[in-house]
C-alpha cells in the first residue's frame, strides 16, 4: 500500500522549493504548447483547405478530368444525354483576385440543376422565394458567406469587380450565405455561364463531379472518351494535400525537437530535486520505506506534476496556436494555396497527441531520477563530494552510450536506406547521443580552462563547474541541444537559401522576362505579341517557354516545352548525364529535375511516361536538372516535341538577351510593346529578389521555433542556477563570512553560468553542424528528394555562441543577486 | 533478542584497511536496556547500522528475535526495519516537509493503519512526549529537544521490538539531554522495547540496566559506579 503521507511530504518538497517545481512544471508547459500550438497549426491550415475542397466537392464521390487540361463541353453532355447516366454536375473554377484583396479567392461556377445531389448550400440556397429566377437571370449573380462579405465589405444588391488574368468582370451580390453549412471564406459562388465567362473559359469545364456506386463507375469507364480520366475524391484530396507536406515536415521536426528540450528540463529539475532529498530519501528508507514505494513516491509526483504541466501547456498551446496558425495560413496561402483561417481547429488528434507526449515525456524524464532515489541507501552516508565522485566516474560510461547513438544517429540517417521517419529516428538518436556525451567533454574542455583561468574566484568557479557536474552536466546538455538544433536548422536553412540563390542566379540568366498580365493565374501570351518581340533589333536572343501540370505518380508535375537559347540552356546545373544531354534533349529526349528523378528512381537513359489525350508519351530521359522550383518535379521538353503532343498552346513566358548587352535599349523596345499587349516585364534581379523573399517568408515560422526552443534552454540553465544556489547556500554563506563581496559571489555565479553557456555553446556547434548535415543529406534528400552543397556560415556560429553566453548571462542573474543578497546568518547556524 | 555474532566490519580505502570489528559478540535480552559506551570513531553508528541491516557485515550474523538480518534480502531488511526496529538519531532525522504528528504517524501509515487511526495513536504519543498541541508544526519550527522527542515518539509509535539510539542527546545541552534518556529509557520500559542506546557519555549510560564498552573492535562489559 503507498502512504499518502510519503506523497504529501514529495509535494510539499515541491511547494518548498517553489522555484524548481515552477521551472520543472514550465519544461513540460513549453513542450507541451509547442508541440501542440504548431499541430493545430498544421491541422488548422490543412482543415480550412479541405473545408474549401469540400465545399467544392461536396457529396462527389468522383471526378472527371482532362490530364493537365481543361474538359471539353461536349463530353458532359454526350454523357449526361445517355440512360443510365449517374447523378454528373459540371463544375467550372479558377482564382480570381479582387482590388485591395490579399491573397486570391476561388469562383466557382455550378450548373444550378445539377446540383441538388451534389452540394446542400446552393440547394438551400436556392429554395428561397424568386432565387432561380434572379441566379439564372440577373448577369453575375454572386453568393458568398456572410464572413467573405463583411471582410469584401459588400451586401446583398452591391457589386463586386474580380480581376482574372488581368481582365476586369462585375458581379452583383444575389445572396449573403449566413447558415450553419455557410459557404467557405474563400469562395465565391456563380453560375457557371458566368463563371466561363469570367474565366474565359466557353466551351470548355474544370471538371465534373460525379456520385458512382460500383456499378455506375464501371458505365463510366465504359464510356470514357479518350484522354479523360475518372478520379477519385480521395485521390483528388491526396494531390492537394501533399502540397504542404514539405512545410508540415520542417513545422513539425521543430516541435518534436522542443520536446525534447522540454524533456531535458523535466530530467533537469526532477534529477535535481532527487540529488537534493537525498538525505531525506536516506531517512525514510532507514523507517522502513522500500526502493519500490519511494520509486513509486517520485513517479507520482512527476505524474502529478505531467497533468498539470500537460494541462497548462493544452491552454498555452491553443493561445500559442492561434499565432502560429495565422503564421502557417499567410505562408501557404502566399507559397501553395489560398487558406483563410478564422478559427482554431481544435483536432482531438493533436490535443491526444500533445497530452500523451507530455505525460509520457515527463514520465519518461523521470525514470532515471527516480530509478536513482529508489537506490539511495537507508541513512546515506555518501557526502555530497563523493556522490560527485561517483558522477564523475560514471562520465566515461554515459560518454560511451552518447558515442554509440550518436554513431546509431548517423547510420540511420545516412547508410541504412528508408524513408523521412528514419531520418528523424537518426536524428534524434544523434541529439541524444551528443547530449550524453556532454558531461564527458565538459570534463575534458573544464581541465584545460582550469589551467587557463586566473586564480582566485575565477578558477573557483571553473573547478566548481566540474564539482557539481552531476548537477551542472544537465542542464549544460539541455542549452547545448537547443542551441545546437538552432545551428543545425540554422546551417540548413542557410545551405538551402544559397543553393536556392545560386540556382536561382544560374537559371534566371536571361536580360529581361515576358509574361502576360495574371501570368501567375495561367494568362498567356498573345501569338502576335512573340512575333512582335521577335522582330524587335535590340533582342539578340529568345527563350520560349510553356507549360502544364501533369498528374504522374500522385504528384502534379510541371511539364515545360521550351525553346532553349544557348545562354539559358547553359543555367542548367546538370547533375547527371550532361555530355550529350543537350543533343538528346534536341532529338526529343526531356530534361528531369532532381526531385522527380529520385522519386521515381530515374537516370539518364530511362524512360518517363506522360499522360496525354492519346495516351502515354513514352520520352526518354536525357539528363537529371539540380531544381528547387517544385517538390513535386519539374520535365522540360524542346517546343517542337511539345507542340506535336499539345498543339496550339499558347506560350507563357519569353526570355530574352540584348543585342550587344544593351539592356535598357532592349527594354525601351520592349516596353513600347507594353502598349498595345498587356504584359510584365520582369528582369532576373527582380525575379530573384521576390523569390528569395518567398524563401525567407516560408521559414519565418521556423524562426519564431528556433526562438521558442531557445527559451526552454534558457529556463533550463536559470533552472539549474536556482537549484545549485539554494543547495549552496550554506557554502556562500561560508565564504561571505570569510570576506568576500557580495559583487564576488555575483561574480562566481555569473563566471559559473557563463562557462555553462560557453561549454554548451562549443559542444553546440559541431553538433549542429552534424544535425545539419542530417537535415540536408537524409531529411531533404528523403522529403524531397533534393539535394544541396553544403555551407557553414561563420556569423551563424558566432551568433550560436553569443546567445548561448547571452542566455546564461541572464539565466544568472537573479540567481547571483539572489545569493549575494541572501543574510548569511540564518546559514552559518543550520546544522 | 539481539544477537551480534562473530561480526566483522572491514572499510577498505584503497591500500588502507581499517578494521572496524573483528568476530565482535554479544547479546542483549528482550526489554533490556543496553547502553554502548565508545569513543568518536570507535564503529558505535557502523554497528548500529549493521543490527538494523542498513549496512552488510563482511563476517558474522546479526539476530533478532532468532532471525538472522543479514540473510534477508534487501527488501526483507527493509520491511524488518519497519515492524520490528525504531530509530532516534543524533540529528532527529525527521522529516522536514512533514509536521511533527504527521512524522510520528509515517511508521504507522507505511504499515498500512489508516490515517484516522495513525493520528489518533501520534496524538497520543506526542502527548506523552510533552508535545501535546505541537503535532500540527513543522520540524524546523521546534527547538532540537522538541524535535528529538517528536524523534522519540516517532521510534515507538509501532511498538518495535528494537530500539536504537545513536546519540541521541549529542545535539542537545545537558539538561535536555537528560530529560531525552529519561523519556527515552522510561517510553522503552514502559513498552517493553529493547533498547540498544550508543553514546560516548558515561552520564547518558547510566540510565540503562547494562553498560558495553566498544574498543578496539571488541566489547567489554562495564560496570556502572
Amino acid at each position: 500500500m503507498f502512504s499518502p503521507l510519503l506523497l504529501r511530504a514529495g509535494l510539499r518538497y515541491m511547494l518548498r522549493h517553489r522555484w524548481q517545481g515552477l521551472l520543472a512544471l514550465t519544461g513540460i508547459v513549453l513542450g507541451v504548447a509547442v508541440v501542440l500550438a504548431v499541430d493545430l497549426a498544421n491541422s488548422g491550415a490543412r482543415a480550412a483547405f479541405e473545408l474549401s475542397a469540400q465545399q467544392l466537392q461536396g457529396k462527389a464521390t468522383h471526378r472527371l478530368v482532362m490530364p493537365g487540361g481543361t474538359l471539353p463541353d461536349e463530353v458532359y453532355v454526350a454523357l449526361q444525354r445517355q440512360s443510365g447516366a449517374p447523378p454528373m454536375a459540371p463544375v467550372v473554377n479558377g482564382w480570381v483576385e479582387i482590388e485591395g484583396w490579399p491573397g486570391r479567392l476561388r469562383l466557382a461556377g455550378f450548373d444550378l440543376f445539377a446540383e441538388g445531389p451534389f452540394r446542400s448550400e446552393l440547394a438551400g440556397v436556392s429554395s428561397q422565394v424568386g432565387f432561380t429566377t434572379d441566379w439564372l437571370t440577373q448577369p453575375g449573380a454572386l453568393v458568398l458567406g456572410e464572413s467573405l462579405a463583411r471582410a469584401l465589405d459588400v451586401a446583398e444588391g452591391e457589386s463586386l469587380d474580380v480581376l482574372y488574368r488581368g481582365k476586369s468582370a462585375t458581379l452583383t451580390v444575389l445572396h449573403v450565405d449566413s447558415s450553419a453549412s455557410a459557404v467557405a471564406d474563400d469562395l465565391l459562388l456563380v453560375d457557371i455561364a458566368t463563371a466561363k465567362s469570367v474565366l474565359q473559359m466557353e466551351g470548355e469545364l474544370s471538371y465534373v463531379d460525379l456520385i458512382l456506386d460500383a456499378d455506375a463507375e464501371a458505365w463510366i469507364r465504359q464510356r470514357l472518351p479518350a484522354g479523360v480520366e475518372l478520379q477519385t475524391a480521395l485521390e483528388q484530396a491526396q494531390g492537394v494535400t501533399r502540397l504542404s507536406a514539405a512545410f508540415e515536415l520542417n513545422l513539425t521536426a521543430m516541435s518534436l525537437l522542443a520536446l525534447l528540450v522540454g524533456m531535458f528540463l523535466v530530467f533537469n529539475a526532477m534529477t535535481f530535486s532527487m540529488v537534493q532529498r537525498r538525505n531525506l530519501f536516506g531517512r525514510l528508507r532507514a523507517i522502513g520505506v522500500t526502493s519500490r514505494e519511494l520509486f513509486r513516491m517520485v513517479l507520482l509526483e512527476a505524474l502529478i506534476l505531467a497533468v498539470l504541466g500537460t494541462l497548462i501547456g493544452l491552454l498555452l498551446g491553443v493561445w500559442l496556436g492561434q499565432g502560429l496558425t495565422r503564421l502557417v495560413a499567410a505562408t501557404v496561402s502566399e507559397l501553395y494555396y489560398n487558406v483563410s483561417v478564422t478559427a482554431l481547429v481544435l483536432d482531438t488528434g493533436s490535443l491526444l497527441i500533445a497530452i500523451a507526449l507530455g505525460v509520457l515525456a515527463t514520465l519518461i524524464a523521470t525514470l532515471v531520477p527516480a530509478w536513482h532515489a529508489a537506490r539511495t541507501p537507508p541513512l546515506t552516508t555518501l557526502s555530497r563530494s563523493a556522490l560527485e565522485q561517483a558522477a564523475r566516474h560514471a562520465v566515461p560510461l554515459w560518454g560511451l552510450f552518447g558515442v554509440a547513438l550518436l554513431l546509431i544517429g548517423l547510420t540511420l540517417a545516412l547508410v541504412l536506406p528508408g524513408g523521412v521517419i528514419m531520418s528523424f529516428a537518426g536524428l534524434f538518436s544523434l541529439v541524444l547521443g551528443a547530449a550524453m556525451m556532454t558531461p564527458m567533454v565538459i570534463r575534458l574542455l573544464h581541465s584545460l580552462l582550469a589551467r587557463a583561468a586566473p586564480p582566485g574566484i575565477w578558477r573557483m568557479g571553473v573547478r566548481d563547474l566540474d564539482r557539481h557536474l552531476s548537477r551542472l552536466g544537465i542542464a549544460v546538455a539541455a542549452l547545448m541541444v537547443a542551441l545546437s538544433a538552432s545551428v543545425g536548422v540554422g546551417v540548413m536553412v542557410e545551405s538551402m537559401r544559397g543553393s536556392v540563390n545560386t540556382w536561382l542566379s544560374d537559371l534566371l540568366n536571361a536580360d529581361l522576362y515576358v509574361a502576360a498580365e495574371g501570368f501567375d493565374q495561367g494568362a498567356q501570351l498573345t501569338p502576335s505579341l512573340v512575333e512582335d518581340v521577335a522582330r524587335l533589333q535590340r533582342v539578340d536572343a529568345i527563350s520560349r517557354y510553356r507549360e502544364r501540370k501533369l498528374p504522374i505518380d500522385g504528384r502534379r508535375v510541371e511539364v515545360i516545352g521550351a525553346h532553349l537559347a544557348e545562354p539559358s540552356r547553359q543555367g542548367f546545373a546538370l547533375l547527371s548525364g550532361a555530355s550529350s544531354a543537350w543533343q538528346a534533349f534536341d532529338e526529343g529526349a526531356v530534361l528531369v529535375s532532381e526531385p522527380l528523378a529520385w522519386h521515381l528512381g530515374l537516370a539518364p537513359g530511362d524512360t518517363l511516361e506522360l499522360p496525354t489525350v492519346d495516351g502515354p508519351l513514352v520520352v526518354k530521359v536525357a539528363a537529371v536538372f539540380r531544381d528547387y522550383a517544385s517538390e513535386h518535379g519539374r520535365v522540360f521538353m524542346d517546343e517542337k516535341l511539345y507542340e506535336r503532343v499539345w498543339p496550339g498552346q499558347p506560350l507563357n513566358t519569353l526570355a530574352l538577351f540584348a543585342r550587344d548587352g544593351d539592356v535598357e535599349a532592349m527594354r525601351r523596345e520592349v516596353s513600347e510593346l507594353a502598349a498595345e499587349h498587356a504584359i510584365v516585364i520582369t528582369s532576373a534581379g527582380a525575379i530573384l529578389r521576390e523569390s528569395m523573399a518567398v524563401f525567407d517568408r516560408t521559414f519565418r515560422i521556423t524562426e519564431v521555433l528556433r526562438i521558442l526552443s531557445l527559451i526552454v534552454a534558457f529556463i533550463g540553465v536559470l533552472s539549474a542556477l536556482m537549484a545549485l544556489q539554494l543547495e549552496r547556500g550554506k557554502e556562500y554563506a561560508v565564504l561571505r563570512a570569510l570576506g568576500l563581496t557580495r559583487g564576488q559571489i555575483a561574480g562566481l555565479i555569473s563566471g559559473e553560468s557563463l562557462l555553462m553557456g560557453l561549454l554548451a555553446a562549443c559542444v553546440a556547434l559541431p553538433v549542429g553542424i552534424l544535425m545539419a548535415w542530417v537535415l540536408i543529406e537524409s531529411v531533404q534528400r528523403r522529403a524531397f528528394g533534393w539535394t544541396m552543397p553544403f555551407g557553414v556560415d561563420g556569423v551563424l556560429l558566432m551568433q550560436t555562441v553569443l546567445v548561448g553566453l547571452l542566455a546564461a548571462g541572464l539565466a544568472a542573474l537573479y540567481p547571483a543577486w539572489r545569493s549575494a543578497h541572501a543574510d548569511p546568518a540564518p546559514q552559518l547556524r543550520e546544522d | 533478542m539481539i544477537k551480534v555474532d562473530n561480526l566483522t566490519r572491514i572499510y577498505q580505502t584503497g591500500s588502507n584497511r581499517q578494521v572496524v570489528f573483528d568476530a565482535l559478540t554479544f547479546e542483549v535480552e528482550k526489554g533490556e536496556t543496553v547502553a554502548l559506551l565508545g569513543a568518536s570513531g570507535s564503529g558505535k553508528t557502523t554497528l548500529l547500522n549493521l543490527i538494523s541491516g542498513i549496512d552488510t557485515p563482511d563476517a558474522g550474523q546479526v539476530l533478532i528475535d532468532g532471525v538472522d538480518v543479514h540473510a534477508l534480502g534487501e527488501p526483507q531488511r527493509t520491511l524488518l526495519r519497519r515492524r520490528q526496529i525504531g530509530f532516534v538519531f543524533q540529528f532527529f532525522n525527521l522529516i522536514p516537509t512533514l509536521t511533527a504528528g504527521e512524522n510520528v504517524a509515517l511508521p504507522l501509515e507505511l504499515l498500512g493503519s489508516d490515517d484516522r487511526a495513525a493520528r489518533e495513536r501520534a496524538d497520543a504519543l506526542l502527548e506523552q512526549v510533552g508535545l501535546g498541541g505541537l503535532g500540527m508544526r513543522y520540524p524546523e519550527t521546534l527547538s532540537g529537544g522538541e524535535q528529538q522527542r517528536a524523534a522519540i515518539a516517532r521510534a515507538l509509535v509501532h511498538q518495535p521490538a528494537v530500539l536504537l539510539a545513536d546519540e541521541p542527546t549529542g545535539n542537545l545541552d545537558e539538561d535536555t539531554g537528560r530529560l531525552i534518556i529519561d523519556l527515552l529509557t522510561a517510553l522503552a520500559r514502559q513498552q517493553g522495547t529493547t533498547l540498544l542506546l550508543v553514546t560516548h557519555s558515561m552520564q547518558v549510560a547510566q540510565a540503562a540496566d547494562r553498560v558495553l564498552r566498544l574498543s578496539h573492535g571488541r566489547v567489554e562489559a562495564v560496570t556502572v559506579p
